[in-house]
């Protein structure tokens, strides 16, 4: 990645942080045109390392958002809005993609207006995602007014009592939770253990299942069957361990258990082991969390009805 | 098996469907099947088809029950085989940046390896194999699906079919199930050639088992073609004579003929080029909208366009293309030797390395607008698009120096590499003067997508196991794109006309510049 040029100002305005992306984008007459196709908002509180986030978008290579603009929000009521802004090009093939980093630490009255900040800095007519490094924002937050999805990471955040708080911002705006996303090589392998020759029969037939895991997890996961299930009774199991189902017929089950970085999967009939298998899972670095996220901008009624079935079961106890 | 089955959006692999996969993306995952390749030891297998096989496994998308069968004359043995697609997996790993094999979409082909060695005019081949397949379809529930991948040289097809008939392998093991046969190219050599082929392969096989490949037409920009023009108002109005002066379409290569002379000698650019990869490109630039995106809809409106197309008649061929071969120059840096000197190439040699033609589309929408085609190998760059040049305005209301900087706007469609489409239109230089000059507008396809673009041989196989004919060439069309190369074969036999020579690292001979001179038109330089 080239740099092609960077500014910053302690005591910037909006209008001069516009400015400087104007100006160091006419720097190089690569990145007079190009082809733009979302805007990453970021927000986290004091605790977030604007250069990690950075370095964690930066990793996704040529996939990168055409502009990410991190917000580190400071306590304090005194007004504050610092402002970096760096003009990067990544060559690719013939031709350069053009990347905005914009980083504003801002504090004061101003926080509480974040919309009004943002607006000005999001690519016209394209996609807005929002990425929550911790907490959950509120449904009323006015910056969810300039965004089409929302990522969260769940395991920390809110954790299975912040699914209930999940679901009502999901009423406002699709939602990608990294908690769901780090069960799929889980769901991924069942579906690997159902085309099995045998196996699929089992599928139609289950009338009990247990879930494992941390609390969120386990929640998620009972969500989730609960929901494409319906009927079937499920048990949580807490014994520590990682997320794990076990799905049950009359004699045959069918478990898959996730492990650090793999996924072991089985089949016992009776008492009898028919078959197992264990396979590597990649790890579920935030790298590779973002980029499924953004890949996911549709919507995905999987995750909804698994959020729906597992917030109403946590709010009924 | 129905025939549709995940291209509308249903698990073509029935164990999938089921509410626990929903939203797993594995609604284009394959049933379970033996994928059975004539001429495994060769370089496609372990270039293209291995790698993409592997691939689809990464994705999901082949079923714990996919067998990969060679067959071949080359007596390779199961753990042989097994170890040199190995091999070609780790190749193609390496090619990607930071690659590494997915061993666990490896774990699960592993099992699934075997090996019939064996003539492919041989029958006792053919019964061997069909124990295989048995064996198969037994232990490693194959479940009578059957893939036959033809990827010998074409002077085998019609005798590896003809023994799949007469071994009874040609239609799948049980009702209900499939077997398909997947043709490389080239499909003939000639119109007669192609249609005896045709015709050889019929008496085995019904044309929908056919599955005729052109790898072009796995590659997303080419079927990005569609998606510009069919999903945008934009475009379309202007798509016609009403406002398109003329058409150019290019496929450069800056490669040589490397290590492929054998083949290419006989072939030439034309065989090679234009009868398959630049008409479809064609076909697709030129084809009416269709009713929907079935391959039937496809296919037909294809068929059409390509029947549009006026044969040169052997004058025309004389006038309206230019033939030529690549002599020695420097390209990339690199002093590359000409046609004549690579190795396997006759002395006196009249391959083609270059062709440049004007063809005419008879219809309404295309009549006057010449299209202008070229294809060449050693030219300055690998580059494929499509270009439309549009009408000049009818009236400028500048004064004539104002506007000396300024060319007609252009819509290139780039197809690769950087896939992606330029707008080129007049624009105010900045200062007092009104001055317009021509500036261009990009759109890179790659940078606006996070999504990887699937390989093309990725993309087709899958399309083959799922039953998906649209992006292969139903007999009909290889029909058409044979008539409209078939003159060209016939004058160059009856007149010999000498391949002229152009310098390697040149964007051809003066002649191809000529032709469009004619015209009052140039080439674009891409
Ligand atoms: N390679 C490419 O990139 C490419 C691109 C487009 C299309 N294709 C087409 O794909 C097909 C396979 O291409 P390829 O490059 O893999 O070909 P190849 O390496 O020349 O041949 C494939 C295999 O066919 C067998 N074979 C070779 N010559 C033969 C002959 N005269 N008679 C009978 N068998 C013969 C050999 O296997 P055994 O000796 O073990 O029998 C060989 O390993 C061809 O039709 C080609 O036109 C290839």
């Amino acid at each position: 990645m080239v740099t092609v040029g960077t500014w910053r100002d302690d005591a910037a305005s909006m209008g001069s942080v516009l400015h400087a992306l104007d100006d160091l984008r006419c720097r190089d007459h690569r990145g007079a045109v190009r082809t733009s196709f979302l805007t990453l908002l970021v927000v986290g509180d004091a605790a977030i390392e604007v250069d990690d986030v950075f370095d964690t978008v930066h990793g996704l290579g040529e996939h990168q958002p055409s502009r990410v603009v991190a917000l580190r929000l400071l306590p304090g009521d005194e007004h504050r809005l610092a402002a970096r802004v760096g003009v990067h090009l990544l060559p690719r093939g013939n031709q350069c993609l053009g990347i905005d980093d914009v980083a504003l630490e801002l504090s004061g009255e101003v926080t509480a207006h974040l919309d009004s900040v943002v607006e000005p800095l999001t690519l016209p007519d394209l996609p807005v995602v929002v990425w929550c490094r911790k907490d959950h924002p509120d449904p009323d937050d006015p910056l969810l007014q300039t965004a089409d999805h929302l990522i969260v990471d769940s395991a920390l955040a809110g954790g299975r009592a912040g699914l209930g708080h999940l679901q009502r911002l999901r009423r406002r705006v699709q939602v990608s939770d990294f908690a769901w996303l780090r069960l799929l090589p889980l769901r991924r392998q069942l579906a690997m253990v159902a085309r099995r020759p045998g196996v699929r029969p089992v599928l139609d037939h289950v009338s009990a299942a247990t879930v494992g895991g941390t609390a969120l997890e386990r929640s998620l996961l009972a969500g989730w069957l609960a929901d494409r299930l319906p009927g079937v009774a499920i048990d949580e199991d807490d014994r520590s361990g990682g997320p794990s189902i076990v799905l049950a017929t009359g004699e045959v089950e069918v478990t898959v258990t996730q492990a650090d970085a793999t996924v072991t999967a089985s089949v016992v009939q009776g008492d009898r082991p028919a078959w197992e298998s264990t396979i590597g899972a990649l790890p579920a670095t935030t790298e590779a969390l973002l980029a499924s996220a953004l890949l996911q901008l549709r919507p995905d009624p999987v995750f909804d009805g698994a959020l729906a079935t597992a917030a109403r079961r946590s709010d009924g106890g | 098996m129905d025939a549709s089955a995940g291209v509308l959006g249903r698990p073509a692999d029935d164990a999938l469907a089921h509410p626990l996969f929903e939203g797993l993306g594995v609604d284009r995952a394959a049933s379970p099947a033996a994928v059975v390749i004539f001429g495994a030891s060769g370089d496609l297998t372990s270039r293209k088809l291995m790698p993409a096989l592997q691939a689809l496994a990464s994705r999901g998308q082949l079923s714990p029950g996919t067998a990969i069968v060679g067959v071949g004359r080359t007596d390779l043995g199961d753990e042989g085989f097994r170890r040199q697609m190995r091999q070609a997996v780790e190749a193609a790993g390496g090619r990607r940046p930071g690659g590494k094999v997915d061993e666990q979409a490896w774990a699960q082909l592993e099992e699934g390896f075997r090996y019939v060695a064996g003539g492919y005019d041989d029958l006792a081949t053919y019964k061997r194999l069909g124990e295989v397949l048995e064996d198969l379809d037994r232990d490693h529930g194959t479940a009578g699906n059957r893939l036959h991948y033809l990827s010998t040289p074409p002077g085998v097809f019609s005798a590896v079919v003809h023994q799949l008939g007469a071994a009874g392998l040609h239609h799948p093991a049980r009702g209900g199930q499939f077997c398909r046969v997947v043709i490389e190219k080239p499909f003939g050599r000639d119109l007669d050639s192609a249609r005896r082929l045709d015709h050889e392969l019929h008496e085995v096989l019904e044309e929908d088992q056919i599955y005729r490949i052109d790898h072009y037409l796995g590659k997303e920009t080419v079927q990005n073609v569609l998606a510009l023009r069919f999903a945008n108002t934009i475009f379309e109005p202007v798509w016609s004579r009403q406002y398109v002066d003329s058409v150019q379409i290019t496929v450069a290569e800056s490669e040589g003929v490397g290590h492929r002379a054998g083949f290419y000698e006989q072939a030439g650019a034309l065989r090679d080029i234009v009868q398959n990869h630049l008409l479809q490109v064609l076909a697709l630039t030129v084809m009416e909208p269709p009713a929907s995106m079935s391959p039937t809809g496809i296919r037909n409106e294809k068929v059409k366009a390509l029947d549009a197309v006026d044969v040169l008649e052997p004058h025309e061929v004389l006038s309206d293309t230019v033939r030529a071969q690549y002599g020695g120059g420097w390209l990339g840096g690199e002093d590359v030797p000409g046609y004549l000197e690579e190795d396997g190439v006759a002395p006196d040699s009249r391959t083609e390395t270059y062709l440049a033609m004007r063809l005419r589309v008879d219809n309404w929408r295309w009549a006057g607008v010449p299209f202008y085609l070229r294809t060449g190998k050693r030219l300055p760059k690998r580059v494929t698009e499509v270009a439309l040049e549009f009408s000049r305005v009818p009236h400028l209301p500048f004064a004539p120096t104002q506007a000396v900087q300024l060319g007609p706007n252009a819509l290139v469609l780039r197809i690769q590499p950087d896939e992606g489409i330029t707008l080129r239109f007049g624009a105010k230089v900045p200062g007092q003067a009104f001055d317009v000059r021509t500036v261009s507008m990009d759109f890179s396809y790659g940078a606006a997508f996070l999504e990887e673009a699937p390989e093309a041989y990725e993309r087709l196989l899958l399309d083959a196991l799922l039953g998906d004919p649209t992006l292969f060439i139903r007999t009909d069309e290889v029909e058409q794109a044979w008539r409209i190369a078939q003159p060209l074969l016939e004058t160059w036999a009856e007149k010999p006309v000498l391949p002229v020579p152009y310098e390697a690292g040149t964007w051809g001979p003066v002649e191809a510049d000529r032709l469009l001179e004619a015209d009052g038109r140039r080439w674009r330089q891409p």
